[in-house]
């Protein structure tokens, strides 16, 4: 890989039209995004988030940052964890993706302990040692420079504070890599053919989770970027997995 | 992890429902949000960490962090606890004990024990008014009389057997042989004590 270019899914692209590249592909979709993570994932996706709510540690008054939060889903269930004395910040680098976030938790009622962000994790917008916690689920593999994001978060980040990465990952459960290769390559952008009318889009996630680091390397990334006690937790046989590293 | 997520997801959404049943609790549960009530079930060593919000009760298997309140016993005593309207006699028996913030823990079993399902009113949204009425004044009906019957079946019982056929004893004659049964012990326990000081007595 030359230095000004960088992975699209499997295609090289510039590197400064990745933000762009990612942005179309989450514009186009954004409304069927909640549908189409309950149909690819047969509606596992929310245990992989309960496991993820269960790892925060977030007490009453805390503040916590919801990176690439989409439509919410982990917001919604941590505003009532920090309750009114908290904040919770939901960001997404994608204004349609913010505004379905924004949209879905006014619906439900959540409101007062909630603020939303448009930034991009290379940058974060925030003070240093600012948030008790932050979470990053099913985004990371779309940001441009992932160390700079690490090195962002860790920034931002009070001492004693934790990231959490729920992404996925590479397969290691015996005989699983071959049925989830047919899944992804095949299966997955017929879906969303089918469901969002969008193959090119979901063949690009496919994609995209291919190039991502595995567990070993992103645990590496986030010692590099300062974590300390970084540890990761497979599920569903490693297809993902949660990430924990701590600013001490 | 402990108990499977699918399996706390699922309690968890069929708790939530049963909860909604009651449209006065939900508010209630408002006031404790931002708390978080770990549930120890003792036997089977299973916590449970409940999240109350206004929109119902999140529950989760396990938590990296710390509760605010701890209720801790057997299935059956916590199950005793939840649905008896006074505490007292479930937490001074030791079955079940709170640690923690004590008052969260009042709260939250308040909420539990005070929920008060219209049944009716439920089952009104799917028949209609009227025969959920009919329905309900059936069932009431039912469970009058079920309650009559079996009190006076209770009654003709006892009767039989303790005046009729002796094979009982009437409850004043039990509480005079527990009584009796209380002093003989005594007397056994005052009558070793003197054994031994007699037998160290000697021994010197």
């Amino acid at each position: 890989m030359s230095d000004d270019k960088t992975h699209f899914g499997f295609e090289q692209i510039p590197v400064n039209e990745k933000v762009k590249r990612v942005a179309g592909v989450f514009h186009s979709v954004a409304d069927k995004y909640d549908v189409m993570n309950d149909v690819m994932s047969l509606g596992v996706h929310r245990l992989w988030k309960r496991f993820t709510l269960s790892q925060t540690g977030l007490k009453a008054g805390q503040r916590v940052l919801d990176l690439a939060g989409g439509t919410g889903d982990l917001a919604l269930r941590m505003s009532r964890m920090v309750g009114p004395a908290g904040e919770v910040v939901l960001s997404d680098i994608n204004a349609s993706m913010l505004n379905r976030g924004r949209e879905r938790l006014l619906d439900k009622g959540i409101a007062g302990n909630m603020s939303y962000v448009q930034a991009n994790a290379e940058c974060l917008p925030f003070p240093d040692d600012y948030f008790d916690c932050i979470t990053i689920a099913f985004g990371l593999r779309n940001v441009t420079d992932k160390d700079a994001a690490l090195r962002s978060m860790y920034r931002v980040l009070k001492p004693g504070g934790r990231l959490l990465v729920l992404e996925f990952s590479k397969p290691v459960a015996p005989g699983l890599a071959p049925v989830y290769d047919v899944y992804s390559f095949k299966l997955l952008p017929a879906m969303g053919k089918l469901i969002a009318n969008d193959a090119d889009s979901y063949r690009y996630l496919a994609e995209s989770i291919r190039m991502h680091p595995d567990q070993q390397t992103l645990k590496e990334m986030m010692q590099v970027a300062g974590f300390d006690k970084v540890s990761y937790h497979n599920m569903t046989g490693g297809i993902v997995a949660l990430h924990k590293g701590f600013k001490i | 992890m402990s108990l499977p997520q699918i399996v706390i997801a699922s309690f968890e959404t069929a708790f939530n429902h049963y909860i909604a049943l009651d449209p006065d609790a939900m508010p209630r549960l408002e006031d404790m949000e931002g708390k978080i009530i770990a549930i120890e079930i003792t036997g089977i060593n299973e916590t449970l960490y409940l999240f109350p919000g206004m929109d119902g009760i999140m529950v989760m298997s396990d938590f990296d962090g710390e509760a605010d309140t701890t209720l801790s016993g057997s299935p059956m005593s916590l199950a005793r606890l939840s649905m008896s309207k006074n505490a007292m006699p479930v937490l001074f028996s030791g079955d079940v004990k709170i640690s923690g913030d004590t008052r969260l823990g009042h709260q939250f079993k308040k909420v539990l024990a005070g929920l008060n399902i219209d049944w009716e009113e439920q089952l009104s949204r799917v028949t209609g008014d009227m025969i959920a009425h009919q329905l309900g004044n059936g069932v009431r009906d039912f469970t009058n009389w079920f309650k009559r019957s079996t009190q006076s079946i209770n009654l003709d019982m006892g009767e039989y057997f303790q005046e009729e056929s002796q094979v009982l004893p009437s409850r004043a004659e039990v509480d005079r042989f527990i009584s009796n049964v209380d002093s003989l012990r005594s007397a056994v326990d005052r009558l070793q004590a003197r054994i031994d000081r007699l037998k160290n007595n000697s021994q010197q």
